[in-house]
C-alpha cells in the first residue's frame, strides 16, 4: 500500500481515498439522531470492566452527556 | 477521543459522561487503561443503541467492513429527567466538539477553563476586552472544533454598535487571522438590544454589559508539519477589533486594536498502528492490530449471516 495521504475539503488527511464511504462528509441538511425534547431511550450495555450498565438507573437524576464515537481502536 | 480536558468542569457540575461505540469490551478495556479514562465506555458491538438513538452512519454500506455500524459522532445532552436538551453533531467526523461544549451548553455561557490562552486589556473608555481560546486545556489539537471568544465587559451606561450605523460611526467588528491550516467560521454575535440615539430616527442595535463574540475554528492537516517539526509548536492568532463606544449623551472616538494570542498546537494521540508510529506521532499504548483482527472477524461473521 502506498504512503499517499488523501486530503478532503476540510483539510483533513487520511490513508483511505475520499471515495471510501467512511470518509464521506454528509451533505445537505445534517441533523442526525433523536430530536431535542424526546426522552432518551433506556438501554443496558457492558462497560470497560465487563459490568452491565443500565443507563437511566446508573445516571440516577443527574444531567448527562452521551457521546457516540466511531472507535477506540482505529 | 480526547476528552481529558473539560472533564473537571463536568465533574464540578455533576454532569455524567457516557461514551458508546461498536468496539468490544476488550478493546475499550485496553483503551480506557491506556488513556486513563474513568467514565463509562460502553460496548455496543451490534450497534443496537447506535440505531436506537438514530445516529447510525448510513453513508457507510453493510459491505464496507470493518466500518459498517459506526455512528455519526456527537453528543446528546440530557437534563435531570433524561430528556434530550441539546445535540452536538458536526458534519465532519474529525471536527468534533470538545467536553467544554457540554458544560457551555448546560450553563448557557462560555467560561474560560484552566490554561486556556488568554489576553485581557482595558481601554480608556473603561471597556475590558478579554480574548481566550475555549477548550482543549489550552492546546489546539488538529481536528476538534474549538471557539475563540472575544469578551467585551462594558461599564454601566456604555454600549457598542452593530451594523447598520449612521455615517461616521463605527460598528463593532472582529477579524481573525491565522496561519494556513487554521480554518475560521463566521463570527457568532450575541443578541443586541434596541437603543434610541438622539437625532437618529430608527433605533440602533447595541450591545451593553458583558457580551461574548465567538469565532469557531479548527486546525487541519496543513498544520501537522508545524507539530512534527517544531519542538514547541504553536501558532499565532491575530485578532483585529474595531468598535466605537457611546454613552447616553455622546460617542467616544472609535477604537482599533490588534491582539496577538499565542496558542500551543498538538496532534492528539493516534490509534496504535505502525503507520502512525512511523510518522513520529504519539500513539495510544494498546494493541490496536489485535483488536482490529477481532473487529474484522465480527464483521465477516455479520456478512456471512446476512448472505
Amino acid at each position: 500500500m502506498s504512503d499517499e495521504m488523501f486530503v478532503d475539503e476540510y483539510g483533513f488527511a487520511g490513508r483511505r481515498p475520499l471515495t471510501s464511504t467512511q470518509r464521506m462528509i454528509p451533505e445537505g441538511d445534517f441533523t442526525p439522531g433523536l430530536e431535542i425534547g424526546e426522552t432518551a431511550p433506556d438501554f443496558a450495555l457492558p462497560n470497560q470492566h465487563g459490568e452491565e450498565v443500565s443507563f437511566h438507573t446508573d445516571r440516577g437524576g443527574a444531567r448527562a452527556a452521551v457521546l457516540f464515537y466511531r472507535s477506540a481502536v482505529w | 477521543m480526547e476528552l481529558q480536558h473539560g472533564l473537571d468542569q463536568l465533574r464540578d457540575e455533576g454532569i455524567k459522561l457516557y461514551a458508546i461505540s461498536y468496539d468490544d469490551t476488550d478493546a475499550v478495556a485496553d483503551f480506557s487503561q491506556a488513556a486513563g479514562i474513568e467514565f463509562p465506555m460502553l460496548s455496543d458491538v451490534d450497534s443496537r443503541v447506535i440505531r436506537q438513538y438514530d445516529v447510525l452512519n448510513t453513508i457507510v454500506q453493510p459491505e464496507d467492513a470493518p466500518f459498517y455500524g459506526v455512528p455519526f459522532p456527537g453528543f446528546f445532552l440530557l437534563n435531570e429527567d433524561g430528556v434530550i436538551v441539546d445535540k452536538l453533531f458536526n458534519r465532519h467526523f474529525a471536527n468534533r466538539e470538545g467536553a467544554e461544549s457540554i458544560v457551555d451548553s448546560f450553563l448557557g455561557r462560555v467560561a474560560p477553563g484552566d490554561r486556556e490562552p488568554i489576553a485581557t486589556f482595558t481601554e480608556d473608555d473603561g471597556i475590558e476586552i478579554t480574548t481566550f481560546l475555549r477548550g482543549g486545556g489550552g492546546v489546539l489539537r488538529i481536528g476538534p472544533r474549538r471557539r475563540l471568544v472575544v469578551r467585551f465587559a462594558m461599564p454601566e451606561g456604555i454600549h457598542i454598535y452593530d451594523d447598520p450605523v449612521p455615517d461616521g460611526m463605527v460598528a463593532a467588528q472582529i477579524d481573525v487571522e491565522g496561519p494556513d491550516g487554521l480554518r475560521l467560521e463566521p463570527v457568532e454575535s450575541p443578541a443586541t438590544a434596541p437603543f434610541a440615539l438622539q437625532g437618529v430616527d430608527a433605533p440602533l442595535q447595541v450591545w451593553g454589559g458583558t457580551v461574548d463574540f465567538i469565532v469557531p475554528l479548527f486546525a487541519n492537516a496543513a498544520l501537522a508539519p508545524v507539530v512534527l517539526l517544531d519542538p514547541e509548536p504553536s501558532i499565532e492568532l491575530k485578532i483585529k477589533i474595531r468598535y466605537q463606544a457611546c454613552d447616553e449623551n455622546q460617542c467616544f472616538i472609535p477604537q482599533s486594536r490588534t491582539i496577538e494570542l499565542q496558542v500551543p498546537l498538538a496532534i492528539g494521540p493516534m490509534p496504535a498502528f505502525d503507520m502512525n508510529r512511523n510518522r513520529g506521532l504519539e500513539v495510544i499504548d494498546m494493541d490496536s492490530p489485535e483488536h482490529m483482527r477481532r473487529l474484522m472477524q465480527r464483521q465477516n461473521e455479520r456478512l456471512a449471516n446476512e448472505s
